[in-house]
């Protein structure tokens, strides 16, 4: 482990970073990428990036800010971005970005404490957990609805590849499978 | 809704002309912990892996592409060097390559729209090496898969540099349950 500051302004890099990505990848996409999801009720990329606002709104900045040992986490709502989905990829990316840049300035403005990232918190499966750990769940958080992206639009194009299927490891992701598609919760 | 993108040569060059910028806003000016870091043994770093995406700009998509319009299945695509980039990353920064992955990335689009292709052009075929009779659609859509399989694999690298801070939160993490499957 970092010294502590050092490590809050990796996660912070990390955290600045994806609304850009998503941005530079999903903006002015046709629907056909966009909208389309991996069958089922899984999430297509609009409904990732919904559902990434909601869990800026409702989870980690919140849990921060709120909670310690004696007062677990809400229950979270995994399916609270759908409310958003009857706006536009450009404009759920507006709404991202702009609520990744307000809670980066509220983690900034708690200028955490080397004690203060050894907190505990009760979480109501994982039983305790750090700050720390939180912390970087957010990020790790965001990398993990990056890659369900990348899968989902390569699941579109799974007839249109033909052989060419075997050489694309995307194609062969089973990390949250159709069958469990909102395995990656906070 | 749950469909497939096929033969839809405007959607296939709207991903491929995004993955640059992508990269460019994921990964430069990040520490090189996150960027030389791989996932143990002999697996590929995020800059391994633009090298990487530069390399098969260079020898293997537009080159197939051409060489598809002027032998058919008359003559394999020549081989390709998975490793090429080795050689060719040696020195350069994560900078240096995502720049030369733009500049490829826009040249190879250039030349795809320059040969114009027509809807029968996409149902040509050529004969891979390992993979044996494929169309051009097909070369087309594997090229932007191949896009996406390497920003999945990237995120995937750098979500194992967390494996073990994030606690129990493993198991929640979809990112952390992928195990590889590289090409």
């Amino acid at each position: 482990m970092h010294d502590h500051a050092d490590y809050i302004e990796h996660i912070i890099v990390l955290l600045e970073r994806t609304p850009g990505t998503l941005d530079e990848l999903l903006r002015g996409l046709p629907p056909e990428w966009t909208d389309r999801n991996e069958g089922g009720d899984s999430w297509s990329p609009r409904e990732v990036v919904a559902h990434l606002s909601h869990a800026e709104r409702t989870e980690w900045i919140a849990h921060i800010l709120e909670h310690g040992e004696s007062r677990p986490f809400p229950r979270f709502n995994r399916e609270g971005g759908r409310a958003s989905m009857h706006k536009s990829m450009a404009e759920l990316l507006d709404e991202f970005a702009a609520v990744r840049a307000e809670s980066i300035g509220k983690l900034r403005g708690l200028a955490l404490s080397a004690d203060d990232m050894g907190r505990h918190s009760t979480h109501e499966v994982l039983g305790t957990v750090t700050l720390a750990e939180l912390l970087t769940t957010w990020a790790a958080h965001d990398i993990s609805h990056l890659h369900q992206i990348t899968r989902c639009m390569a699941y579109n194009l799974r007839e249109g590849v033909g052989p060419f299927h075997r050489f694309l490891g995307v194609m062969k992701c089973s990390a949250h499978s159709e069958q469990n598609p909102k395995q990656a919760r906070p | 809704m749950e469909s497939k993108v096929t033969h839809n040569l405007d959607h296939t060059i709207a991903l491929l002309e995004r993955t640059p910028g992508a990269l460019d806003e994921l990964l430069r000016g990040l520490s090189p912990e996150w960027t030389e870091q791989n996932e143990g043994g002999e697996t590929w770093n995020a800059r391994e892996i633009v090298a990487h995406l530069s390399h098969c700009e260079r020898t293997d998509w537009m080159p197939r592409v051409k060489h598809l319009l002027e032998f058919g299945e008359m003559q394999p695509f020549p081989p390709f060097d998975r490793l090429g980039q080795r050689q060719a990353m040696q020195g350069k920064s994560m900078a240096e390559l995502l720049d030369e992955f733009a500049r490829l990335r826009a040249g190879s689009l250039e030349e795809l729209h320059a040969l114009g292709l027509s809807p029968a052009d996409l149902e040509r075929r050529g004969a891979h090496p390992a993979l044996g009779s494929v169309t051009m659609s097909e070369l087309l859509a594997a090229w932007a898969g191949h896009d996406l399989t390497h920003l999945h694999q990237i995120s995937r690298v750098l979500a194992f540099q967390y494996r073990e801070a994030v606690g129990p939160w493993a198991r929640y993490l979809g990112v952390m349950q992928c195990n590889g499957h590289s090409s």
